[in-house]
């Protein structure tokens, strides 16, 4: 669970004094419960025409006002949850509720995000606000309509209608052209924007004119399977390591490509640094393969599909 | 649901490798050879038909000749032509889900309209920025007039729809657009808009602007402008433009 931590130039509420239901987001489809989401998890039977309500329970435990030194309290704050999506291209208020600032008091959220606009994730803020500019006389107390007293972030991935790691089946001999890769079982690319979320970052192809290898990756847990997303976790580390950037940048967002290289990378040579890796397929490349393949062989399936590991 | 082709970015941006050296005439073909460049997302709806992609196509080309493609035109016309494509994209009767994804807009700017991206981006080397084909929705040649007009729309009913999208240079749209943690909230984009056009002409200096988005940054990290009633978050933006004019002592 990811909480906003900014420096707040005045007194706000600790984590612990809003206890949100321990299990999560209930999902309600058709008037029922079909499952819960947790921060970090996937939904995997959203697709863009699931109409769908998440409810959740949030209690605040202690008295607000006696919290923050505010006086004058009456209607001055409100709880309120925030969906954004797409990559945080979008985001709208799907929940307001007036809280009391004196008390205890429980908060049933019910909200209905619109699936036909979102898309990839949906990250939810819960939080209470000043709903109106007051005057406490204590200097720390907040003052402000829309200051942040108390904030938690839960981000969902959306699966439904696409995996999260794009693979598509495609002819290779009319995709890639004069690429001499006709034969091969899979083919990976990557943009060298290391920002970008690993999803749009890298794309893996398989080849529909190989249609054993097809047929056999179709069974879980297959030999094709673990040859594939190792496959795809060699040449992306080497790309990586090729190309330097996104082994030196800062990582930013945890599912982006650079954070999640790095993830991998920081696994395997827990002790190199990122600015040495380059010399490792250079003066032992047998080694350096060698070293992969006992990490993927250590992860069991040799596959984090999303790159979350 | 409709689904759109999509591009996956690393294909994009490995295709859009020769564009430089290619002349619109050329580029023009690629739709037609490109074809089995299609993707679409393995499940949620039906593809799109060709038809539809077609007509399309002859829309954007129409808005170009209009702007005087094929020749290379002014500044004015490729303003005119980014005007004219944002009117049209707001209708654009495309689903939410396929139109934030940028490998759709990679797709439509790489196989269906490469030669309207070359003409309208490329400078006197022929160069375009491959971020124009293939880079993220708010760098994508035709990504970007999608968002504004989704984040700048006054709404259909509105006297003058497209007021701020007008009003805004590209810089202010960059500055404002290339900030979701403002551009995200289309409350917030109207209410920069209406703040903006209630300054003196003189006054609306780009460095302004850009110095108050920054400025409307910092004070989001303590004031979430999401709750504020409309009347509050106008103030608030307000009062971060004036506060920044005298910082820049703009008087």
């Amino acid at each position: 669970m990811s909480r906003s931590r900014p420096v707040l130039p005045y007194r706000v509420l600790p984590d612990e004094f809003v206890l949100a239901s321990p299990d999560g987001w209930n999902v309600v489809v058709d008037g029922k419960s079909v499952g819960q989401l947790q921060d970090g998890t996937a939904f995997p039977a959203w697709d863009a025409k699931l109409s769908f309500t998440l409810e959740r329970e949030f209690r605040i435990e202690r008295d607000i006002a006696d919290e923050l030194q505010i006086d004058n309290s009456e209607n001055c704050c409100e709880f309120v949850v925030t969906a954004s999506s797409g990559g945080g291209i979008t985001r709208d208020t799907l929940f307001t509720q007036p809280v009391s600032a004196t008390g205890c008091s429980c908060v049933e959220v019910m909200l209905t995000p619109a699936s036909a606009r979102l898309a990839r994730d949906l990250v939810l803020t819960s939080g209470i606000y000043l709903t109106r500019d007051i005057s406490p006389e204590d200097p720390l107390a907040p003052k402000i309509a829309g200051s942040r007293l108390w904030e938690m972030t839960e981000r969902v991935r959306l699966e439904g209608g696409a995996a999260r790691l794009p693979m598509y089946e495609v002819p290779f001999s009319q995709f890639f052209p004069g690429d001499a890769v006709a034969q091969a079982d899979f083919h990976v690319e990557i943009v060298g924007d290391p920002d970008l979320e690993i999803e749009t970052a890298l794309t893996v192809y398989v080849n529909s004119e190989r249609p054993e290898f097809i047929a056999e990756l179709n069974r879980q847990g297959s030999a094709a399977e673990q040859r594939l997303w190792n496959g795809v976790i060699r040449r992306v580390l080497t790309s990586a390591i090729l190309t330097d950037e996104i082994l030196t940048v800062s990582p930013g967002e945890g599912s982006s490509l650079a954070a999640t290289v790095q993830r991998w990378a920081r696994y395997i040579w827990p002790t190199t640094p990122f600015d040495r890796l380059g010399d490792l397929p250079l003066s032992e490349y047998s080694k350096y393969e060698a070293q992969i393949e006992s990490w993927l062989h250590s992860m069991g399936t040799g596959a984090d599909k999303g790159g979350s590991k | 649901m409709k689904l759109w082709p999509r591009l996956p970015l690393p294909r994009a941006k490995a295709l859009v490798g020769d564009y430089g050296n290619r002349s619109l005439e050329d580029l023009q073909g690629t739709f037609a050879t490109n074809a089995s460049l299609k993707l679409f997302a393995p499940t949620g709806g039906v593809p799109i038909d060709d038809k539809t992609l077609r007509k399309l196509r002859l829309e954007l080309e129409s808005f170009a000749q209009e702007c005087g493609y094929p020749e290379t035109g002014s500044k004015k016309d490729r303003t005119h032509f980014d005007e004219l494509v944002l009117h049209f994209l707001a209708d654009l009767p495309i689903d939410f889900g396929e139109a934030i994804r940028p490998e759709t807009w990679a797709w439509i700017a790489v196989v269906l309209a490469p030669h309207l991206v070359k003409w309208r981006w490329m400078g006197s080397d022929g160069h375009v920025s491959p971020e124009r084909y293939a880079g993220p929705i708010v760098r994508n040649s035709f990504g970007r007039l999608w968002y504004q007009a989704m984040a700048l729309d006054r709404g259909v009913d509105s006297a003058n729809r497209w007021l701020y999208a007008e009003e805004f240079g590209a810089d202010q749209t960059v500055a404002l657009l290339e900030r979701p943690s403002l551009a995200a909230n289309r409350a917030v984009c109207l209410a920069v808009g209406k703040a903006w056009l209630a300054l003196p002409p003189a006054h609306r200096k780009e460095e302004l602007f850009r110095q108050t988005m920054k400025a409307l940054i910092v004070r989001a990290g303590f004031q979430r402008f999401d709750v504020l009633e409309s009347r509050a978050l106008d103030q608030a933006v307000s009062d971060s433009f004036s506060v920044t004019m005298r910082r820049l002592r703009i008087s």
